[in-house]
């Protein structure tokens, strides 16, 4: 009997060694990547939208709570989906060159893991928007089912608006180059017409006209005038006029137009 | 992912409007945030319950307010008063553009694409090349395809400004969008572009 539990003792022992380095050799390491999951950096910014949404959900909790009326507490969800939309669409079109860089190993491993845990933590935040939409439904509109139909059309949009108002930078500036330009050449009309006196003696009035004019009715004259003349005031004044009228001294907005509406087609 | 920042918010009873109550340590932004959310809360209440519909859902009163203004304009080129016919195509398109963002943007696309182009041949007839140029761009930017027209005014405004590279290569990209209708519609694009070509050839004779 004796003699039979003295044989047991070698291999329990050794089970007993092998099982216990495993389970701390486990724990060890599973400490080790919770830590480094806890402080990865996150792949967005803290989402205001989110923080205001759950605020408002929890006012209520807090001392003296301000009464909150459900249509705010809509709108918060509202601003909170489209931030998550905006996320959702960030990481599904830089989900595949992710990927291939990965292959390609410019991309560390860690920087993968962090961009699986947003992906999860997005798609996480989506059904929380989802049911807390559905909550907030009413008999009539099941909110759930379009709530972000409309966030995304409000995205699209803003962006449409922003692409506008870019644009319509750019054309200010052709308006500039343009008057800019018309008023030049009607100078220099004016000069070689002997009217240099009048330029001179009232240096003013030809620029008050000009700028006054330009915009209304009248303005269109002059510019055709200036247009006229310059085709014909080229040849005399060979040299310094072409090139003045190609594009040296005013800098011109040329080759914009071609590269905007690029952009634009690709983004369809 | 389970936690938030507890923000110091409080509501103002009369105006229904989000505040932040001052704090030491301002968050940046929230200000801003929050005056967006105010404003879209306002637009919102006009709603049952504030839910908006769903984007196909499209308010007609003011589908029915921009055909009016544009319509309005386009008799006022008919009769040849232009400037009168770009203010009021000034005010469709604010009204298009001011259309509220859950409603679907292709709408404003098409509709503004569309009146831009109408702006921009008010503005050739005034003359006024640049802006005629630019509404053109516009138009053709929202609009790149089925949208002769606009390529031709942006190419003739181009033309008239004396920049004839730039014209040539708007008419040529004009024409591969208007590929499908080669021969039907873009008989305009091609007799410009004609021109031009042969109005470079004879700068460049005129240099040579």
């Amino acid at each position: 009997m004796g003699l039979n539990l003295a044989t047991f003792i070698p291999p329990i022992l050794y089970l007993v060694v092998i099982v216990g380095s495993m389970a701390t050799f486990s724990s060890i390491y599973r400490k080790r990547k919770a830590q480094a999951a806890a402080s990865m950096e996150p792949w967005f910014p803290p989402s205001l939208s989110r923080d205001v949404y759950l605020t408002l959900l929890h006012l209520p909790d807090t001392p003296n709570p301000p009464k909150i009326p459900d249509s705010v507490i809509r709108t918060a969800l509202l601003r909170r989906a489209t931030d998550v939309i905006q996320k959702a669409i960030t990481i599904r079109q830089s989900k595949a060159p992710l990927q291939t860089l990965l292959q390609r190993g410019s991309v560390g491993d860690d920087t993968w893991t962090q961009f699986l845990q947003a992906e999860q933590e997005i798609d996480a935040e989506i059904k929380e928007v989802a049911e807390d939409a559905m909550a907030l439904s009413t008999q009539n509109a099941q909110w759930a089912q379009f709530i972000f139909q409309t966030a995304a059309e409000m995205i699209t949009n803003d962006r449409l608006r922003q692409k506008l108002e870019e644009q319509k930078l750019k054309s200010q500036e052709w308006s500039e180059w343009w008057s800019k330009k018309t008023e030049k050449v009607r100078s220099e009309f004016l000069a070689s017409e002997g009217v240099e006196d009048l330029v001179q003696g009232t240096s003013v009035n030809p620029a008050i006209v000009l700028t006054s004019t330009v915009p209304t009715k009248a303005g269109h004259v002059s510019d055709e005038d200036g247009v006229l003349v310059e085709a014909e005031a080229s040849s005399p004044l060979t040299p310094k006029e072409s090139k003045s009228s190609k594009s040296t001294p005013v800098s011109t907005p040329s080759s914009t137009p071609a590269g905007s509406v690029r952009r634009k087609k690709g983004r369809k | 992912m389970d936690s938030f920042t507890l923000l110091p918010l409080t509501i103002d009873e009369a105006s229904k409007s989000l505040t932040a109550l001052p704090s030491a340590s301002p968050i940046p932004d929230l200000a801003s945030n929050l005056a967006e959310l105010n404003a879209l809360h306002r637009n919102l209440l006009q709603f049952d319950a504030a839910i908006p519909p769903p984007p196909g859902l499209i308010n007609p009163k003011r589908s029915a307010q921009i055909n009016k203004l544009r319509e309005s304009g386009n008799a006022a080129f008919r009769k040849q008063t232009f400037g009168e016919a770009k203010k009021l195509y000034t005010l469709a398109l604010d009204m298009c553009l001011t259309r509220p963002h859950w409603e679907q943007s292709g709408l404003v696309r098409e509709e503004a694409a569309m009146i831009y182009s109408n702006r921009a041949q008010a503005n050739i007839a005034m003359r006024n090349w640049a802006e005629g140029m630019c509404d053109a761009e516009m138009s053709c930017g929202l609009k790149p395809k089925d949208n002769v027209k606009a390529w031709y005014r942006r190419a003739l405004c181009l033309k008239e400004m004396n920049k004839l590279e730039d014209a040539r290569e708007i008419l040529e990209m004009g024409s591969e969008w208007e590929a499908e209708n080669a021969g039907k519609t873009d008989g305009d694009l091609r007799a410009l572009l004609r021109d031009v070509l042969k109005a470079i050839e004879d700068k460049e004779k005129a240099s040579a």
